[in-house]
C-alpha cells in the first residue's frame, strides 16, 4: 500500500519532462504541420546548458540556470525555424521531416563539439536532495518538486492557449492555417513563436532532468525522455496539449509500475502502448482527424 | 494605406490563373466602384472562386495587375491583402470549429491593419441574427449560421472590398432571403463594396447594379443587371444547365 504512493509520485515525477518536452513537440505540429524530429537536439542541449550556468546547489541557482537553458535553447529554436523550417515549408511535410533530421545531426554535433563526448552530472539542488516520509511511503523531494513544475507549466500552457490573444492565433493557424492567412494574421511569425515556446520548453526539460540522469549526447535520443515524448504525442493525438499531459502522466506512471513489478519488461510498455493505439485509436486520445489544436475537450 | 481619390475600389485587370500546369482563368478583368453591389456569375468550374483566389493571392498562382482603391496589390501575400482591405468569404466559409464564434470574429481584428476594426457590440447591433450564436462553439452552427458569421468576420477589419463566394449555396429559400436583406444593408453600414459569386440568378438580381460572367475562366458578359436578368437567351447561355 505505501509502495503504491511511492510508484504514483515518482510515475508522475517521470512522466513530467516527457510532457514538457511532448507539449511542445505536438505544439509545433499543430501550427507547423512538421514533426520535429531535431527536438531531441534541443532537449540535450538544455542539459548541457545547465552543466555549464549551474553554480553551487542553492535552489535560486538551479532554477536560475533551467531558466538559462530554457532561453538559450529558445535561441536555437528560432533561429532552426528562420533557417531550416522557413524556407522548407511550401516543399512539404516530407521535406520538413528532413530538414528536421539533419538540423538534428548538426545539433548534436555542435553540442559535441561545445560540451564534449565525457558524460556529465550535476547535483541536485541541496534543498531537495532528500527524500521525507508519508503515510510510510518515501517520496524523493524532487520528484515532488517535478510534479509541482509539471502541473504549473500545464497551467501555463493552458492560460496561454485559451485565454490569450497569441493562443488564439496559434488554435486558428493550427486549424486552417489559409483562412488564418486570409484574415491578416501573420502566420509565419505565429509559426516562429510557437517553434521558440516549443524549444524553450525543450532546453527547460533537459535542464530538468539533469540531476537525474547522465548527460551526454546519448540524451538526444534516449530511451527514458525523447522516444517516450514521441509516443506521447501519438497516444494524446497530435496537436492536443491536454492530450500530451494525459499521455505522459498515464505513462510515467504505467512504467513506473512496471519498473517495480517486473523491471526486465521496463521502457517495453511505451511499445506496447504506441502499438496499441496504432491499431485501435490512430488519431490518439484526444486527437481530432483535423489535428487542430484543441483547448476543451 | 494611402487611396487614390476617384479610383475604383477593385481594378483587376488581364489576370490569367493556373493550378498548376491547367489554366484557369485567362485575362479577366473586373472593377468594382465604391458602395456597388457588383455579381460575379457562371457556371460550376466557370472560375468564380478562382477569381477571388487570384485577388486573395491564394491557392493559385496568378498573374495580371490588381488595385485596391488605386494602391497595386497583386504581389503581396494573402495576409497584407487581407490587411489593406479585402475580406474574403469563401464558398466553404471555414469557420475555426475549434474557437467559439466570438473568437472567430475577434481574430479577424488582425486584419484590420491601420483602420479601427468593428466591435462585436457594434456587429451585433448591424447583425441581430448573430446575438444567439455569440456564445457557441464554431462547430454547432448550422449552413445559415456559418455563412453569417463569415460574413460578420470578414466585416470585423472595416474591409474596402468583400468577397462574396456562393453565400446562398445550400441553404433553405427562407434564409436566402435573411441573407439577402443582410448583405444588402452593408455596402451603406459598413462603407464596403461587394463582389458576389453566385449561380442563384434571383438573389443577385435583387442585390447587384452591374454583374460580370463567367465562362471556362473568361469574361464572356459585362453589363447591368437589369438588362441581363431581362435577356433569357443570354441567361440561358451562360448560366442554365445544358442538358444535351
Ligand atoms: N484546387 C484546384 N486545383 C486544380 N484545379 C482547380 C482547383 N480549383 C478549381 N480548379 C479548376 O479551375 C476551374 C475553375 O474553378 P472554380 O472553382 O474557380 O469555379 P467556380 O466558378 O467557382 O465553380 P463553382 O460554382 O463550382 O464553385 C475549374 O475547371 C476547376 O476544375
Ligand atoms: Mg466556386
Amino acid at each position: 500500500m505505501n509502495d503504491l504512493l511511492t510508484i504514483l509520485v515518482t510515475g508522475l515525477a517521470q512522466g513530467v519532462p516527457i510532457f514538457i518536452v511532448a507539449s511542445g513537440l505536438t505544439l509545433i505540429y499543430g501550427v507547423l504541420h512538421v514533426l520535429n524530429f531535431a527536438h531531441g537536439g534541443f532537449f540535450l542541449i538544455g542539459a548541457f546548458i545547465l552543466t555549464s550556468t549551474i553554480q553551487g546547489g542553492s535552489l535560486g541557482s538551479f532554477f536560475g540556470a533551467v531558466l538559462i537553458a530554457g532561453l538559450g535553447v529558445m535561441i536555437v529554436g528560432i533561429v532552426s525555424e528562420l533557417l531550416v523550417f522557413r524556407p522548407l515549408y511550401k516543399a512539404g511535410p516530407t521535406v520538413s521531416f528532413l530538414g528536421a533530421f539533419a538540423l538534428f545531426l548538426a545539433l548534436l554535433g555542435l553540442a559535441i563539439v561545445v560540451w564534449g563526448t565525457n558524460p556529465r552530472t550535476v547535483r541536485y539542488p541541496d534543498a531537495l536532495d532528500g527524500s521525507f516520509t508519508v503515510a510510510g511511503a518515501r517520496i524523493g523531494e524532487y520528484d515532488v518538486a517535478m510534479v509541482v513544475l509539471g502541473g504549473v507549466i500545464a497551467v501555463g500552457l493552458w492560460l496561454l492557449l485559451s485565454k490569450t490573444s497569441l493562443g488564439m492565433r496559434v488554435r486558428a493557424v493550427s486549424h486552417d492555417r489559409t483562412m488564418a492567412l486570409a484574415l491578416g494574421i501573420r502566420v509565419g511569425r505565429v509559426s516562429t513563436t510557437v517553434f521558440a515556446i516549443g524549444a524553450f520548453l525543450a532546453g527547460v526539460a533537459g535542464a530538468l532532468i539533469a540531476p537525474v540522469s547522465s548527460i551526454d549526447e546519448g540524451l538526444a535520443l534516449s530511451t527514458d525522455y525523447m522516444l517516450p515524448a514521441f509516443i506521447v504525442i501519438i497516444v494524446g493525438g497530435l496537436g492536443s496539449v491536454p492530450g500530451a499531459l494525459v499521455a505522459a502522466m498515464a505513462l510515467g506512471v504505467l512504467e513506473s509500475v512496471i519498473f517495480r513489478a517486473a523491471p526486465d519488461l521496463s521502457g517495453f510498455s511505451y511499445y506496447l502502448v504506441v502499438a496499441l493505439f496504432l491499431m485501435f485509436r490512430p488519431q490518439g486520445l484526444f486527437g481530432s482527424s483535423s489535428r487542430s489544436i484543441q483547448m476543451a475537450r | 494605406m494611402s487611396t487614390t481619390p476617384g479610383a475604383p475600389v477593385l481594378s483587376a485587370t488581364g489576370l490569367d490563373a493556373w493550378y498548376g500546369a491547367a489554366q484557369a482563368l485567362f485575362d479577366v478583368d473586373v472593377r468594382v466602384e465604391p458602395g456597388e453591389v457588383v455579381g460575379l456569375l457562371g457556371r460550376n468550374g466557370a472560375g468564380k472562386s478562382t477569381t477571388f483566389n487570384a485577388i486573395m493571392n491564394l491557392q493559385v498562382r496568378s498573374t495580371g495587375s490588381i488595385e485596391l482603391d488605386g494602391t497595386p496589390i497583386s504581389t503581396r501575400s494573402a495576409d497584407s491583402i487581407a490587411r489593406a482591405g479585402v475580406g474574403w468569404v469563401p464558398e466553404d466559409r471555414r469557420i475555426f470549429t475549434n474557437l467559439t464564434v466570438r473568437e472567430n470574429l475577434e481574430l479577424a481584428k488582425f486584419a484590420a491593419g491601420t483602420r479601427d476594426p468593428v466591435t462585436v457590440d457594434e456587429l451585433l447591433a448591424s447583425l441581430p441574427l448573430l446575438d444567439k450564436l455569440i456564445g457557441r462553439k464554431g462547430n454547432q452552427l448550422s449552413g445559415g449560421e456559418q455563412q453569417l458569421v463569415a460574413v460578420a468576420r470578414a466585416l470585423v477589419s472595416r474591409p474596402r472590398l468583400l468577397l462574396l463566394d456562393e453565400p446562398t449555396e445550400g441553404l433553405a429559400p427562407l434564409i436566402v432571403e435573411g441573407i439577402a436583406e443582410a448583405i444588402q444593408r452593408l455596402p451603406q453600414m459598413f462603407d464596403v463594396a461587394i463582389l458576389v459569386a453566385e449561380q442563384n440568378l434571383p438573389f443577385v438580381t435583387d442585390l447587384t447594379s452591374r454583374v460580370y460572367v463567367l465562362e471556362t475562366g473568361r469574361v464572356v458578359h459585362e453589363g447591368p443587371t437589369d438588362a441581363f436578368s431581362r435577356d433569357a437567351a443570354l441567361q440561358e447561355r451562360y448560366l442554365s444547365i445544358s442538358i444535351a
